[in-house]
């Protein structure tokens, strides 16, 4: 297996630049931002667009609201989850998927600004992603949408906090979620949690390193004991029972795809419909640069079909 | 008459299945000749307290499910030896149909009650979505095994995410796996 030639020519422009985990917190924020304005796919235009502001637990969490086109009737919710390892990335970095989505798969996005590391520790995100869950739900009717067909969708560390949050919604009795779409999330919150290809990939330089896992870790947790909370780590949650069916995505020369693949197959072994599809030739963070990598497209696609396929009105 | 979410009152036929000996071959036929689809493919299905003829067993199979209309089909394959109705099934009558299942809130009175009509339970367990599933030993009279298959919300919620993706197929990627390539 190989690197596909567009993945090792981004991956050589970006050669030269520091590490993640060797700059600061605002610097890091700003490359990440940089990386996904000049690799990110275009930023489609969609019906409306708004910023909006929920009720979170520790005070107001903005949201960025999407709709493909409005008075269309109530359309499918995907609430989205932006990745960054809970530290990085916001709405602004994440606005050309969620655009994509929107106009792709037809749904109503959601795209949730929860409180970052680390500022803010856990279980901070995962608080605040909850509250945007119940705030859709509650307000799906006013905004154009069905409080019946919410989809949880998120990358990376957005889509650690859509499993959670689907966790959180069935361990509290909930909203409903009807899919949800994790892609190249990370499932074990210990830094030294080891699977095949965390062992393989962890020095690689592949975009995220056991370093950056370790310093975006020690930002997250407020202490080793966090590590065992399902809502941290979903993989550890005692059962997976009960959960919406799943679409998991993952890169085959990232640290974080084996444990995918075996959240993915607990899903499975408990009975939920899942899918797992794994982009053998790229890295993480690939859908982001879906400007330059089209593996990104091709997975942004596929997600579209699959949000179409689990929340049309049939 | 309650109707499922998944599209099927209670108590009628919601399932059919097919004992397989070829899975790939198997799904092949039903997405390409009989246009069903996406299948979704559960392999070592968690199949729990398993009980064939009163005792206790250990099944691992495979299993892939679909939906026609608002009829779920289940193609079955059973991995391992243990001894449960799928062995019993294909060395007395072969590969092919296998059962009906039938839906049920009143579990434990229908299993009485099939089996004062003289279909004992011969093979039960719980799926790993939360159902207690009955096989009913009809073969003497009816050529086939019936299952009950008890209902609660996440059984339904389970059949009926199977269903909404058999509606909204739009006949690319057949069949769901999870170590399928992008």
């Amino acid at each position: 297996m190989q690197l596909d030639p567009q993945t090792k020519a981004f991956l050589a422009a970006g050669e030269g630049a520091p590490p993640l985990h060797e700059m600061s917190v605002a610097d890091a924020r700003a490359a990440l931002g940089q990386m996904s304005a000049m690799a990110g796919g275009p930023k489609l235009d969609v019906a409306a667009c708004e910023a909006r502001e929920i009720i979170g637990p520790a005070g107001p969490v903005p949201v960025r609201v999407y709709w493909p086109e409005k008075g269309a009737g109530a359309l499918p919710i995907l609430l989205f989850f932006h990745g960054g390892g809970f530290a990085l990335g916001d709405i602004s970095t994440h606005d050309n998927i969620c655009r994509f989505l929107c106009v792709h798969a037809g749904v109503l996005v959601i795209s949730v600004d929860y409180r970052r590391s680390p500022e803010h520790k856990f279980p901070a995100a995962p608080e605040d992603c909850y509250a945007a869950l119940v705030w859709a739900a509650g307000e799906a009717a006013n905004l154009g949408g069905r409080a019946d067909r919410i989809a949880l969708g998120g990358d990376s560390a957005g889509g650690n906090l859509a499993a959670a949050v689907a966790l959180m919604a069935r361990d509290r009795s909930g909203p409903a979620i009807a899919y949800q779409v994790l892609i190249y999330p990370v499932l074990d919150g210990d830094p030294a949690f080891e699977t095949p290809s965390r062992r393989e990939y962890g020095d690689a330089g592949y975009i995220l390193t056991h370093k950056d896992i370790v310093w975006l870790t020690d930002m997250y947790a407020a202490g080793k004991e966090d590590y065992n909370s399902p809502y941290m780590s979903p993989l550890r949650a005692s059962s997976l029972e009960g959960l919406p069916p799943a679409l998991v995505i993952t890169a085959g020369f990232d640290p974080l795809c084996s444990e995918g693949k075996m959240y993915a197959e607990r899903l499975a072994v408990s009975g939920i419909p899942v899918e797992h599809r794994t982009y053998a030739n790229t890295v993480h963070g690939f859908v982001s640069f879906s400007g330059v990598i089209d593996h990104g497209k091709d997975a942004l696609s596929l997600v579209s079909r699959r949000l179409k396929e689990q929340l049309g009105v049939v | 008459m309650e109707m499922l979410s998944f599209g099927q009152p209670l108590g009628a036929i919601m399932q059919v299945a097919y004992l397989v000996e070829d899975i790939d071959q198997a799904l092949a036929h039903w997405t390409k000749v009989l246009g069903v689809g996406p299948f979704f493919l559960f392999e070592h299905f968690a199949f729990h307290d398993a009980m064939y003829r009163g005792v206790p067993t250990e099944v691992d199979m495979t299993i892939g499910l679909s939906f026609s209309g608002s009829v779920n089909v289940a193609l079955l394959v059973q991995n391992n030896g243990a001894p449960s109705i799928y062995r019993e099934s294909v060395l007395a009558r072969g590969y092919g149909f296998h059962h009906w299942a039938i839906s049920t809130r009143t579990y434990d009175a229908d299993v009485r009650r099939y089996e004062g009509m003289g279909a004992p339970v011969v093979f039960s367990g719980v799926a790993g979505v939360g159902a207690r599933a009955a096989y009913l030993d009809t073969a003497a009279t009816l050529g086939a095994i019936t299952e009950l298959i008890e209902i609660n919300p996440r059984v339904e919620g389970f059949f009926g995410a199977l269903r909404r993706a058999a509606w909204g197929w739009d006949g690319v990627d057949p069949v769901r796996r999870f170590d399928g390539q992008g």
